[in-house]
């Protein structure tokens, strides 16, 4: 799969990396399972600093949605349909919160709204 | 006149190489014109059309005035140290007028893309393929293979030692350039994958074909240039003139080799490439311009690879950006100018000094010649004779035209010899020491027979 991350962007490229990371596994192109390059072979081929793929490993590993293993190197977590966190849950109706009223505040409707998740929904597709 | 010939075989290499690399910036391929990246769509829009054909035009002015413009070096062949001079001048002349259409032409395509906005791919971008940075050197030839070349290097400098240890620098040479191999084939393995298409299947491929045929390009490259030091020793082990030339020849010639190598190996590179990407399609592109600032140069600090691949020619660049690209930038330039500028001084100042004979207070000889100077003690001259002709042979170290002979020489029958004659101005003085013989001369015949009876005189007054 392809990272292609922004230098000039607002965004922090670790957070970028780490968001790349997770839309690839909710797309499928990053499978269940599959292995990632370690810290060093991924900073190498970026051209960036390791401390910015380590700190995106840290914060993937510790939302969990990837393992790290001392011996075989970082995976894509096998434990990802698990039922959902409270607190994911809680994390996420803010944002949806944000999200939703800035919509609105533009003069979306509730139906626009539901046919762009349903279409964003449908880009999905875990892969195992 | 031979001599002439035989230093023209780099003029013609070097030549072929500039004029068939600076042809290829004409045509449309990579996805570049004149070194910048454009859309096929482009190639239809007549201005474009133009700065081509007037490229042509130009371009085709300069190889062949260049070309007109080495005839005198033929004509120079009495003077060998002017000849020389020129030779290095012109290669600096045509190395720099063969950029200025290529620059012309670079800038009009650039600005023309501006104004069209004929912008291929995101700027600012860094892209990487999670499964090719781990597969990448999956194919790659391991760097145990190059203990065959550090070996047949090692074996050379020991033959080389039994022949003449004056000669061990060769040996060493031959390891060093082995060694220098072994180095790039270690920054190839840690350079970053490139990512030329969306399809991860595809990426993996490419990167792994790619540094599979370089790493083995560079493993025969190394046997290779080991084979080439072993021409050098032979050219200068030999103590006959004829074969020296002819080792010379030879020894030059084979220079054509690796460049034959590396130019096959990378046009099999870019065909390959060419082939995956037109079948699949999902080529990614990426517009790096304006570190390219003109064409040819590539400086970009946010870019961590030392080299890149060349947008004008065959094989990789250096990334002036890093600092690692700065040092070997600098050193290369450093090197060059050192090469060019001390070797054009030591030729002008041969012409202009002679060597000088004293026999000094302590019963010495003393012969006073920049770079070979010798001096030795009157004892160990064995017999001294006034001879009208010099043997035949080679040259070993030293400086050797049309018109005098300085330095360590082979000759025929006699061996090991210094020379510091006028060619073809007899008599000489011959000095027959233990280990080797000397030959001097002035270009003035009769101060040449002061200075033996000068020499006689002093041997019987210390007798």
């Amino acid at each position: 799969m392809l990272i292609s991350l922004q230098l000039d962007s607002a965004v922090p490229l670790y957070e970028q990396l780490r968001n790349e990371i997770v839309l690839g596994i909710a797309k499928g192109k990053l499978p269940i399972g599959e292995k990632l390059p370690t810290v060093r072979q991924l900073a190498e081929d970026l051209g960036i600093n390791t401390m910015t793929v380590n700190k995106a490993y840290a914060l993937l590993k510790q939302e969990g949605y990837i393992v790290i293993d001392r011996r075989h190197g970082a995976k894509v977590s096998g434990q990802l349909a698990h039922p959902i966190h409270a607190e994911y849950e809680a994390a996420l109706e803010k944002n949806l919160e944000l999200m939703i009223a800035e919509a609105v505040v533009h003069g979306m409707t509730h139906e626009q709204f539901q046919k762009l998740c349903e279409n964003t929904f449908s880009q999905m597709n875990i892969q195992s | 006149m031979l001599m002439s010939i035989i230093f023209t075989i780099p003029t013609i290499i070097l030549f072929l190489v500039i004029v068939l690399t600076y042809r290829s910036v004409a045509t449309y391929k990579n996805g570049m014109l004149f070194a910048v990246t454009l859309p096929p769509e482009a190639m239809e829009h007549p201005e474009l059309q133009q700065v081509q054909s007037q490229y042509k035009q130009q371009y085709k002015r300069v190889w062949l005035s260049m070309l007109i413009a080495y005839i005198p070096f033929f004509a120079m062949y009495n003077w060998t140290a002017f000849q020389i001079i020129y030779f290095l001048l012109w290669t600096c002349t045509f190395v720099i007028v063969v950029v200025f259409p290529f620059r012309r032409a670079f800038r009009a395509t650039l600005e023309l893309k501006r104004q069209q906005d004929w912008f291929v791919g995101k700027k600012h971008t860094i892209q990487a393929d999670l499964r090719a940075a781990q597969l990448k050197n999956k194919r790659t030839a391991p760097l145990g293979l190059f203990i065959l070349p550090l070996a047949l290097g090692a074996l050379l400098t020991w033959w080389i030692g039994t022949q003449d240890t004056q000669l061990y620098s060769l040996g060493f040479g031959a390891i060093g350039i082995t060694l220098l191999f072994l180095v790039i084939m270690q920054l190839i393995r840690r350079s970053k994958s490139t990512v030329y298409s969306e399809n991860s299947d595809i990426n993996i491929a490419l990167n792994q074909s790619k540094r599979r045929s370089l790493s083995y390009l560079f493993f025969f490259l190394a046997l290779i240039e080991n084979l080439h030091f072993y021409l050098i020793a032979m050219l200068l082990l030999n103590e006959q003139e004829a074969m020296s030339q002819l080792w010379l020849a030879v020894t030059i010639s084979f220079s054509i080799l690796p460049i034959l190598l590396i130019a096959g190996v990378y046009r099999s590179i870019q065909t390959v490439q060419r082939d995956m990407l037109e079948l699949d399609g999902q080529t990614v592109y990426s517009d790096d311009d304006e570190y390219w600032a003109n064409g040819f140069t590539y400086h970009n600090p946010y870019d961590k690879s030392i080299m890149v691949p060349k947008r004008v020619g065959i094989g990789e660049t250096i990334n002036t950006g890093t600092t690692a690209g700065k040092i070997i930038m600098g050193g290369v330039v450093v090197l060059l100018v050192a090469v060019i500028g001390g070797v054009s001084f030591m030729l002008i100042r041969s012409e202009l000094t002679s060597p000088s004979l004293t026999i000094t207070a302590e019963h010495d000889i003393a012969i006073d010649y920049p770079m070979y100077s010798f001096t030795f003690d009157m004892e160990e001259i064995e017999e001294v004779e006034l001879v009208t002709s010099i043997p035949s042979g080679a040259k070993a170290n030293g400086e050797a035209t049309n018109k005098y002979a300085r330095g360590h020489f082979r000759l025929s029958e006699l061996g090991k010899t210094r020379l510091y004659v006028f060619k073809n101005n007899p008599p000489y003085i011959r000095l027959k020491l233990s280990d080797q013989y000397v030959f001097y001369n002035d270009i003035d015949p009769e101060v040449t027979k002061q200075l033996f009876e000068q020499i006689e005189q002093a041997i019987e007054a210390a007798k």
